[in-house]
């Protein structure tokens, strides 16, 4: 039980990790919002999913199952909200330059 | 002479006040008269199974608040009065169809939330300005991404002065209704642990949905 929960929980710090690297060093706009995305679905989804583990059957599992629910509905929905509104505003995606 | 009127005003109003903060025990010792006897004295007498934030806030300093709640809504009125001058066209809304779906998905679950938030805030975190925001925030949520029509047709039109002051109003029902089972204004009837949980009730509910409306009015105003 306690193995899955701690190996849940270090996949959600390497997400997090991997989503700040990304949102620090990628080029444009676009690329940024993909890897921020990662740090709220994956990252904090799979921490909260750890926590529920790790608290057992009971109330407060409950909760955070609800929680990791709304975030799985909530970040997508935001990210791509956020990406919408750059395409529409006329952000290029950022291409390597040729040559 | 205004100028010299209002120096001698604050003057006048700022040397008491100056002096009675240094009459005050030291920020943090244990002498304060709320460490040696006030604290016990509130949680000796509280009734059982209350919650002794809410107690305090409701009864012991019960006017305190109402006069709070007075000032924050009309605070929060005056704003919306100076927004509502200022009159730009709309943006016409392009909703996209995921996020038009999901908002319409999580609305009834935030509007769930919500009441949770209001209706348990007597004795739980939470309470009715935490849920008007809350509340506010799904009329918000619901304008952006659909235009402001649809965020005004939550709003009911014919109730809208009386809803933007239910906070107040609430409050005051609650002290008339309590100046009648108590004999003190603003009392709440002990005796009575119905009516007592429905006057906690009712003024959390008035404070969370008169501030939701007000809420909803202010991004109104700033949108039209």
């Amino acid at each position: 039980m306690s193995v899955v929960a701690v190996a849940l929980g270090l996949l959600g710090a390497f997400f997090f990790m991997a989503g700040t690297v990304g949102l620090l060093r990628l080029p444009d706009f676009y690329s940024r919002a993909h890897a921020a995305a990662k740090c709220d679905t994956v990252g904090a989804g799979s921490i909260l999913l750890a926590l529920a583990i790790a608290l057992g059957p009971g109330l407060a599992g409950l909760k955070l199952l609800g929680l990791v629910i709304l975030i799985l509905i909530a970040g997508p929905t935001a990210s791509h909200a956020l990406a919408r509104a750059a395409d529409r505003r006329g952000i290029e995606p950022w291409t390597r330059e040729e040559g | 002479m205004k100028g010299r009127l209002a120096a001698a005003f604050a003057t006048g109003v700022s040397i008491p006040m100056i002096a009675a903060m240094a009459a005050l025990p030291r920020h943090g010792s244990p002498d304060q008269p709320i460490h040696t006897h006030v604290a016990r004295h509130y949680i000796e007498q509280a009734p059982e199974s209350a919650n002794l934030v809410t107690q305090v806030l409701l009864d012991y300093r019960g006017m305190d608040t109402f006069g709070e709640v007075v000032v924050i809504f009309a605070a929060l009125v005056a704003v919306l009065v100076l927004r509502a001058r200022g009159e730009r066209p709309l943006p016409a809304p392009s909703p996209s169809p995921i996020v038009g779906f999901i908002v319409r998905l999580v609305t009834p679950f935030f509007a769930l939330f919500a009441f949770h938030v209001i209706l348990t805030g007597h004795e739980a975190p939470g309470g009715g300005l935490q849920g008007a925001a809350i509340l506010g925030g799904l009329v918000l949520m619901n304008g952006i991404v659909f235009g402001p029509e649809r965020a005004r047709a939550f709003l009911p039109t014919r109730a809208l002065p009386w809803l933007q002051g239910a906070g107040p109003l609430a409050f005051l029902a609650a002290g008339i209704l309590g100046g009648i089972t108590t004999g003190f204004a603003l009392g709440y009837p002990a005796h009575l642990p119905v009516l007592h949980e429905a006057m906690l009730v009712g003024v959390e509910l008035g404070i969370g949905i008169g501030g939701a409306v007000i809420f909803s009015r202010l991004y109104l105003a700033m949108e039209a």
